[in-house]
C-alpha cells in the first residue's frame, strides 16, 4: 500500500493541498480525475519527488524509483528508440521487450521518425521497462485519435496485467478512466471527493455527475 | 478508380516540378549575384583604365592563382590561420566557461554583462595600436581578436546552453539517469549545433579580424603583411587578389562548421 500522509503543498499562497491524505492499492490502476487546477499533476509530481512538499509518502522511496509517462513523450531525439529505453534501464532486454510489444521494426528509428502513437508506445514502454514499484501517467493517451487511444490503452493495460506494476494515472477524460481503472478518485479544492475501489462501466454516469458537480469536465 | 490515379499522378508531377524549380532557383540566384559584381567590376575597370586604381577582372585572377607559386605566401596563410585559431581557441574556451558559469550563477552573470557590453564597443584599432604600444606586432593582434570575438561567442554559447530541454532533463531525473550520461547523451548533443555554428561564424570573423589586425601591426610572416607590402608597391591587383584568398578561407570555415552543425542536428 502506498500512503500519502498530511500532503501539504502551496504555490506562493495558493494552497493546492493541505493536510491531504491518501492510499493507493499496490497492483491496481488507480485513476485521478477533477476538474484543470484540481492538482491532479501536481499530485503526481509530489509521489516523483520533483516538486517541493510537506509530509510524508509510505511505501515509496523518496529518490528517483518511479516510472513516469509525461503529457509530451519525452524521447531524447538524438537517440534511437533503443538508446532510449537504455538511457533510463541500462540492463534491461530491450529487444525482446519491443518484440513483445511489436516495435521491433522500430528499434533504430530516431523519435523524429516516429508516428504520435508510436512515440507515445515506446514513452510507455519505457516506464514498464524502468524497475520501480510505480508506474505514474500524466494524461498519457492525450491527442491521439480514439482508435489509436484505444490500442495504445489495451497495450498498457497488457503490460500492467503481466506486470503487476502499481498505476496511477491522471485524466480529464472519464470514459478512458473507467476503461483503464480498477480504482477511480476524484479530487476537487485539495481532497477527495469521489472514491469508487470497483469501477465498472456502469460507474461512468455516476462519475461524469460528480465531475459536473465540482466543477468543468472534458 | 482511374481519375483518382490521374490526380495523384498530376500532383506528383507538380511536385516535382515545384521542387526542380526551387533547387534551380536557389543554384541561380547566388550565380546571378555574382555574375552583376564581376560586371559592375569588369565596367568600372574599363572605365578607370587604370590598373593601378582599379585593376582588371582578369589580371586580378592571374594575380590571385600567381600567389600560390610563392612559398612565402603558403608560410603566410599558415601562420595568419594559425594565430586566428589559437586566439579563437581560447577566446572560445573562455567564452565557454564564462557562459556556463553565468547561467549556473545570476550574480557572476549581472557581473560579467558590463564587460561584454565594454568589450562588444571595442574600438578594434585604437586597441590593436594601444596594444602595439604594451607588446609586440605578434602578439597584439592576437589578443584584440580574442577580445572582440568573445563578446559574440558569450552570447552565442550562453544561447547555446538555453537549448537543452528543460523537460528532458526532469525526465532523466525522474528516472534516476547518472549525470555522466544525461551530460553526454543529453546535454551535449543538444547544444552542439549551435555550439559548432558559432564555433564557425566565430573561426571566420576571427581570421578576418586577425587579417586587419596583422596590417595594423605590421606582423612578420603573415596575410595582413601581403597586403601591406602590395598596399606599399601599389599592387592593387595582389590586394585584391589576398582579399579574396581571406573571403575564400572564411567561407571555407563557415560551410565546414555547417555541414559540421548540420550532421549534428540531423535527427533533432
Amino acid at each position: 500500500m502506498i500512503k500519502l500522509i498530511d500532503i501539504t503543498k502551496k504555490y506562493g499562497d495558493k494552497t493546492v493541498y493541505e493536510k491531504f491524505n491518501l492510499s493507493l492499492d499496490e497492483k491496481k490502476v488507480t485513476v485521478i480525475l477533477g476538474e484543470s487546477g484540481a492538482g491532479k499533476t501536481t499530485l503526481l509530481n509530489i509521489m516523483a519527488s520533483i516538486t517541493d512538499f510537506s509530509g510524508e509518502i509510505q511505501g515509496l522511496p523518496r529518490e528517483s524509483r518511479v516510472s513516469f509517462v509525461f503529457q509530451k513523450d519525452r524521447l531524447v531525439p538524438n537517440l534511437t528508440v533503443r538508446e532510449n529505453l537504455l538511457l533510463t534501464s541500462e540492463n534491461a532486454d530491450v529487444a525482446s521487450a519491443l518484440a513483445k510489444t511489436g516495435l521491433s521494426e522500430y528499434e533504430n528509428k530516431y523519435p523524429s521518425e516516429l508516428s504520435a502513437g508510436m512515440a507515445r508506445r515506446v514513452a510507455i514502454l519505457r516506464a514498464f521497462l524502468f524497475d520501480s514499484p510505480v508506474i505514474l501517467m500524466d494524461e498519457p493517451f492525450i491527442n491521439l485519435d480514439p482508435a489509436l487511444k484505444y490500442s495504445i490503452m489495451e497495450m498498457f493495460l497488457d503490460m500492467q496485467r503481466h506486470t503487476g506494476r502499481t498505476a496511477v494515472s491522471v485524466t480529464h477524460d472519464v470514459n478512458e478512466a473507467v476503461y483503464i481503472a480498477d480504482r477511480i478518485i476524484v479530487i476537487s479544492g485539495g481532497r477527495v471527493v469521489y472514491d469508487n475501489p470497483e469501477v465498472t462501466e456502469a460507474d461512468e454516469k455516476k462519475i461524469l455527475a460528480v465531475l459536473l458537480k465540482t466543477g468543468k469536465t472534458s | 478508380m482511374l481519375d483518382i490515379k490521374n490526380k495523384h499522378e498530376k500532383d506528383a508531377r507538380r511536385r516535382f516540378a515545384d521542387g526542380m524549380r526551387d533547387k534551380l532557383r536557389n543554384a541561380l540566384l547566388p550565380i546571378i549575384t555574382l555574375a552583376s559584381i564581376i560586371l559592375i567590376w569588369a565596367a568600372a575597370a574599363a572605365a578607370t583604365d587604370n590598373p593601378y586604381v582599379l585593376p582588371s577582372v582578369g589580371r586580378t585572377v592571374k594575380e590571385f592563382f600567381a600567389l600560390f607559386a610563392y612559398g612565402e605566401f603558403y608560410a603566410a596563410v599558415g601562420a595568419t590561420i594559425l594565430r586566428a585559431a589559437a586566439a579563437f581557441a581560447v577566446s572560445f574556451v573562455v567564452a565557454g566557461v564564462t557562459a556556463f558559469a553565468a547561467k549556473k550563477n545570476q550574480i557572476f552573470e549581472r557581473l560579467v554583462a558590463p564587460l561584454v557590453t565594454v568589450l562588444r564597443a571595442l574600438p578594434t584599432v585604437a586597441v590593436v595600436l594601444l596594444l602595439l604600444v604594451w607588446t609586440n606586432s605578434e602578439i597584439a593582434p592576437m589578443i584584440v581578436t580574442m577580445l572582440v570575438v568573445f563578446p559574440t561567442l558569450f552570447t552565442n554559447l550562453e544561447n547555446a546552453l538555453d537549448s537543452v530541454d528543460g523537460e528532458l532533463l526532469e525526465m532523466c531525473k525522474v528516472y534516476g539517469v547518472p549525470a555522466k550520461k544525461v551530460l553526454t547523451k543529453v546535454k551535449i548533443p543538444a547544444v552542439l549545433p549551435q555550439v559548432t555554428r558559432a564555433a564557425g561564424s566565430g573561426l571566420s570573423l576571427n581570421l578576418k579580424l586577425m587579417v586587419a589586425a596583422e596590417v595594423l601591426s605590421q606582423t612578420a610572416v603573415s596575410l595582413g603583411y601581403f597586403l601591406s607590402t602590395s598596399k606599399a608597391y601599389f599592387e592593387t591587383a595582389k590586394m585584391i587578389a589576398l582579399v579574396l584568398v581571406a573571403v575564400i578561407l572564411g567561407l571555407i570555415i563557415e560551410s565546414v562548421f555547417e555541414r559540421l552543425a548540420a550532421a549534428a542536428e540531423k535527427h533533432r
